[in-house]
């Protein structure tokens, strides 16, 4: 029956067998029986009068029916004739058939690799073949490992699939083949693996709802493998200078007898360090940890090696590498103050807004009792500063009205370290000057921009004035538009006076002038003096708390007390004062094949967050041609993110470059160490009771996969049916068109040959 | 040691006692000008003077200190101890050497000079209320940066509490510990909070509201650290060693206020 419908030209689609049919029309009966009614005799009456020719007998009559069935046949379509059908259809009319190309198929077992033993199935036993005989269903093949991918039959034939995969998610490849295919018309999956999972939900909770039938062919010896591996948790990326950062990490031993493991840690190739772990009697796993000096700046590679073994399963999981950069990033501030005041409270706020920045302070508030914050906590109370320690590795020294002799004892460190480019200074003013604290003719004094014997206080409120259209330096930009950028610095609240000098020594520079007329010229506010290779400013008025304090009205957005102070300590600090855009590496290393997602942070020099940049990164490996990475916005203000997916092991430079209408507003650097990854050997074992709570749980079954054959067998296969209907209409059928055409031409051909056309 | 009583009918003080409404209105303007007062500082103007011509012509005079009281609505009596912030600031520049404009004043939360004061002091007795435009005005100034104090004198808890919920609806006032360095700032007071002045035989207790981690608002309840701030003699139950308390713990908020 299903033949003939579709000689009809009608698909029953998933209909196998036809169970019962009945004919009908669209428009119902009544309405045949009418238009036959009507018609049917007109044209009787038609053809009688006009026929006009001498037929008679036989071929009147066999006129007549042709002509009759042609009336007829067109008033059936006219009133929507159609067929009815209702037949079972299979409930369960697919079949997946899934196969694990995952690293650790490549274990050799027994002379032959798990994926052999699973090529052997499908190419040499025909499982395919075995599988459609019995059910009926051509399987539908995929290949998996993180995720899933359909196959072609010919991909299964020629055997080209390869063990690469660097991880198994065996929940995620399940879960998304049953959506993709219809859990309800999955007759089965057939999983061809180890069951090594090691990625994602566990299976036996992430698949707890899944109702195919999971048949499994377990690929691998049990007992066959022995491994000994070293893991690092979490390896740090970044180290301080001058401290020291602690790595942990595990042994794994897999059917490995020993009491000791000696680990090497190697620092860019050569032996830094061996370490003899005790290994307790029956532990498989053994936490080790080791310290690395941070010593000197720069970028290292550090890996920690287990010694090999004798037929080891794998050799890849016994080092484990990880680049750690070691820098100066934090931005260590010291203020020195004589008092507390709106001023300091202010510029450690704005300095509180970077979390990337670390402000001490000594603050005096008797002559016997000095204020100690650390990091912004006040940590006590002491007789008298104690700021040797400090010196040592501060970036910036902001001194604040404090007299010369609290200085003096460390007058060599601070010259030395501003002149060879560590350190910078910042001072601000004193409510009494620094002629009266003694700093005139003292070795301090070769550090002031200024003559401080000429010191005199002018209590005239003034505005700031940028002395060039085009400040020279970003701290100075706090708007991108020269001209709204002088406008803004006048807005600022005024000072509410200035100290005054004479000339600013030779070298030294106005940074921002002021309203107040010094002999003709506009007096100083910020003067900024090089010493040796590092900075010296000194502000001569105040307050300028009022700028952070007050919502300044041309801009209100805008924290220009924030962005001034940061952006000046980050000179004086010797950073980059652009350090605008910010890369961020997802972790000190990345793993071949796994997406790795880079973030790029972007700022303009007002220290907001730009959302309308152009960021690219390159990442370049020795060796190997640069790629080129495009990012996009997030969610998140001025966040760019793009995923590069390491193809290679090895050392990768990135460089993110940020853009703003054609406009280049910085760079960032990292680096990037991609190791392969080795979560494939870590539990090397085939993983059969995994199957097995799998298959019982789904009503499947499991066999090793030497026994498809056996998997076939146990296979229903008489799948469950269901009832289903479906409406054919003759006037989509070619066929019934071709039959109505063929009575007019019948007709035409016996007149043409009884002669009476 | 047994506490002073708070004595309500001096809780205006004497100088704002009978038409203080009146005295108050343009209290911007207010200052404390006792004979005393005035005749120290033409002495004070003549030392400095003299300093000036011995010692050279430096003497910067900005970033002086200044705390103004609020001037609030609601009826309490924000004009009470008129005396204690001038001390309070006169002992910050004798002992820190700290610059302060020891003035006696007043503003309100709509005063176009709200932004020109980082620290405000609000104390009194009875009812506290800020309008819309007031809440709004003050929590824009102190999510800028700046610090109130708040004194309860007697009787402003409960406006104070329902004041804040307006300014800071999803913060809640906090019990300050003995421990947090506004309690050992200059002076130490390992046990907190010192009482000043008795009100109702509660325990002292600070209270502070938290943002963006600063204490933006400190109060000091049951405690009336104000009237041990007032000159000698106002309360004449507080002993000088109350007093010094007061001072020392104001001295300490003041600090804490400039460190943070």
């Amino acid at each position: 029956m299903r033949t003939l419908f579709a000689l009809l030209g009608f698909d029953l689609g998933p209909i196998q067998a036809v169970d019962t049919w009945s004919l009908g029309f669209s428009w119902g009966w009544a309405v045949v029986v009418l238009l036959l009614a009507l018609l049917l005799p007109l044209f009787l009456w038609f053809l009688r009068p006009f026929e006009g020719k001498p037929v008679t007998g036989w071929l009147a009559g066999g006129l007549t029916v042709l002509r009759i069935g042609f009336v007829v046949g067109v008033i059936f379509l006219l009133a929507g004739l159609r067929c009815t059908v209702t037949g079972w259809v299979p409930q369960k009319n697919k079949l997946a058939v899934l196969i694990d190309s995952s690293r650790s198929m490549s274990i050799v077992e027994e002379g032959k690799s798990r994926l052999e033993r699973v090529r052997h199935a499908l190419v040499d036993d025909a499982l395919l073949a075995g599988l459609e005989r019995q059910t009926g269903l051509s399987p539908v093949l995929f290949s998996f490992a993180g995720s899933v991918a359909p196959l072609a039959a010919d991909d299964v034939a020629s055997f080209s699939i390869q063990a690469e995969g660097t991880q198994t998610n065996l929940t995620k490849a399940i879960g998304d083949v049953a959506n993709h295919l219809g859990e309800g018309s999955l007759l089965g999956m057939v999983v061809l693996t180890d069951g090594g999972h090691n990625h994602g939900e566990s299976p036996i909770e992430g698949l707890a709802r899944l109702r195919t039938p999971l048949y499994f062919l377990a690929a691998g010896r049990e007992g066959q493998t022995r491994d000994l591996a070293v893991a690092l948790e979490r390896p740090p990326s970044i180290g301080y200078l001058n401290s020291m950062t602690r790595v942990r990490g595990e042994i794994r031993l897999h059917r490995v007898a020993t009491s000791t493991v000696p680990v090497q840690i190697r620092r860019d190739g050569k032996i830094v360090e061996i370490l003899a772990v005790p290994v307790p009697a029956g532990q498989s796993r053994v936490p080790f940890a080791f310290n690395i000096p941070c010593e000197t700046e720069g970028t290292f590679t550090y890996a920690a090696a287990v010694p090999h073994l004798e037929n080891e399963l794998t050799l890849e999981n016994n080092e484990s590498g990880f680049l750690i950069k070691v820098v100066k990033e934090r931005l260590k501030v010291l203020i020195v103050a004589n008092a507390p005041s709106w001023d300091l409270a202010f510029l450690r706020w704005a300095l509180k807004s970077d979390p990337n920045s670390h402000v001490d302070a000594w603050v005096r508030l008797t002559d016997t009792r000095w204020s100690r914050m650390e990091d912004f906590t006040l940590k006590g109370i002491r007789p008298a500063p104690e700021l040797g320690p400090d010196l040592e590795d501060t970036d910036v020294l902001v001194v604040a009205g404090i007299p010369e002799r609290v200085l003096a004892p460390h007058v060599g460190v601070i010259t030395r370290r501003i002149e060879a480019g560590k350190l910078g200074l910042l001072v601000l003013p004193s409510a009494r000057g620094y002629r009266t604290l003694g700093y005139v003719g003292s070795p301090m004094a070769v550090l002031f921009p200024v003559d401080l014997g000429t010191e005199a206080w002018r209590g005239v409120p003034s505005s700031l004035i940028l002395p060039g259209a085009e400040p020279g330096y970003a701290f100075l930009r706090l708007l991108d538009d020269p001209i709204e950028n002088a406008l803004f610095f006048k807005t600022i609240p005024k000072l509410d006076g200035l100290f005054t000098y004479g000339p600013p020594k030779a070298g030294a520079e106005v940074l921002l002038a002021s309203t107040l007329d010094q002999g003709g010229r506009p007096a100083p506010a910020l003067l900024g003096q090089r010493f040796g290779q590092g900075q010296v400013v000194m502000l001569l008025g105040g307050p300028l708390w009022p700028m952070g304090f007050k919502m300044v009205p041309t801009d209100k957005t805008i924290k220009p007390y924030t962005a001034f102070v940061l952006n000046l300590c980050k000179w004086l600090a010797n950073r980059r004062e652009d350090a605008l855009v910010t890369l961020e590496t997802p972790s000190a290393r990345g793993f071949v094949g796994q997406p790795s997602v880079f973030r790029v942070w972007v700022m303009d020099n007002r220290r907001q967050y730009v959302t309308a940049a152009q960021v690219s990164a390159i990442i370049e490996a020795k060796g190997r041609e640069p790629v080129t990475l495009s990012f996009i916005g997030t969610s998140e203000k001025g966040c760019y993110e793009a995923t590069f997916v390491p193809p290679w092991r090895g050392l990768f430079s990135v460089t993110a470059t940020a853009r703003a209408q054609g406009k280049v507003l910085g760079e960032a650097k990292g680096e990037f160490l991609v190791e392969v990854p080795t979560a494939e050997f870590d539990n090397p074992e085939v993983q059969v009771e995994l199957m097995q709570r799998l298959a019982s749980a789904t009503g499947g079954a499991v066999f090793p996969v030497e026994q498809s054959a056996a998997l076939v067998r146990s296979l229903r296969a008489t799948p469950g049916q269901k009832r289903e209907t479906r409406i054919l209409d003759f006037r989509d059928s070619y066929l019934v068109l071709a039959l109505l055409l063929a009575l007019p031409l019948a007709e035409w051909i016996l007149r043409r040959t009884k002669g009476l056309s | 040691m047994p506490l002073p009583k708070h004595d309500h009918r001096n809780s205006g003080n004497s100088a704002n006692s009978g038409n203080s409404g009146d005295m108050i209105r343009n209290s911007k303007e207010f200052r404390i000008m006792s004979p005393e007062l005035s005749e120290l500082r033409h002495v004070a103007l003549l030392v400095i003077l003299l300093g000036l011509v011995a010692a050279g012509p430096v003497a910067a005079e900005w970033g002086a200190i200044a705390i103004p009281r609020v001037q609030y609505g609601g009826g309490g009596d924000w004009y009470t101890g008129p005396t204690s912030m001038p001390n309070l600031l006169k002992a910050a520049a004798e002992r820190l050497g700290l610059a302060t404009r020891p003035d006696h004043f007043a503003i309100r939360i709509s005063d176009p000079d709200l932004f020109s004061y980082p620290m405000l002091f609000l104390t009194g007795h009875g009812n506290v209320k800020f309008d819309d435009q007031e809440v709004n005005r003050l929590t824009a100034w102190l999510d800028n940066g700046g610090f109130l104090w708040i004194n309860d004198s007697y009787g402003i808890d409960r406006s104070v509490r329902r004041e804040l919920r307006k300014i800071y609806p999803d913060k809640e006032l906090a019990a300050v510990p003995p421990d947090h360095p506004i309690f050992k700032q200059v002076y130490d007071f390992p046990e907190g909070l010192p009482k000043i002045h008795e009100h109702d035989g509660k325990p002292p207790q600070a209270y502070g509201i938290f943002s963006k981690g600063r204490l933006v608002v400190f109060y000091t309840y049951e405690s009336d650290i104000g009237d041990g701030l007032e000159d000698e003699g106002v309360h004449p139950t507080d002993t000088p060693e109350v007093r010094e308390k007061a001072m020392q713990m104001a001295l300490n908020i003041l600090v804490f206020a400039l460190s943070q």
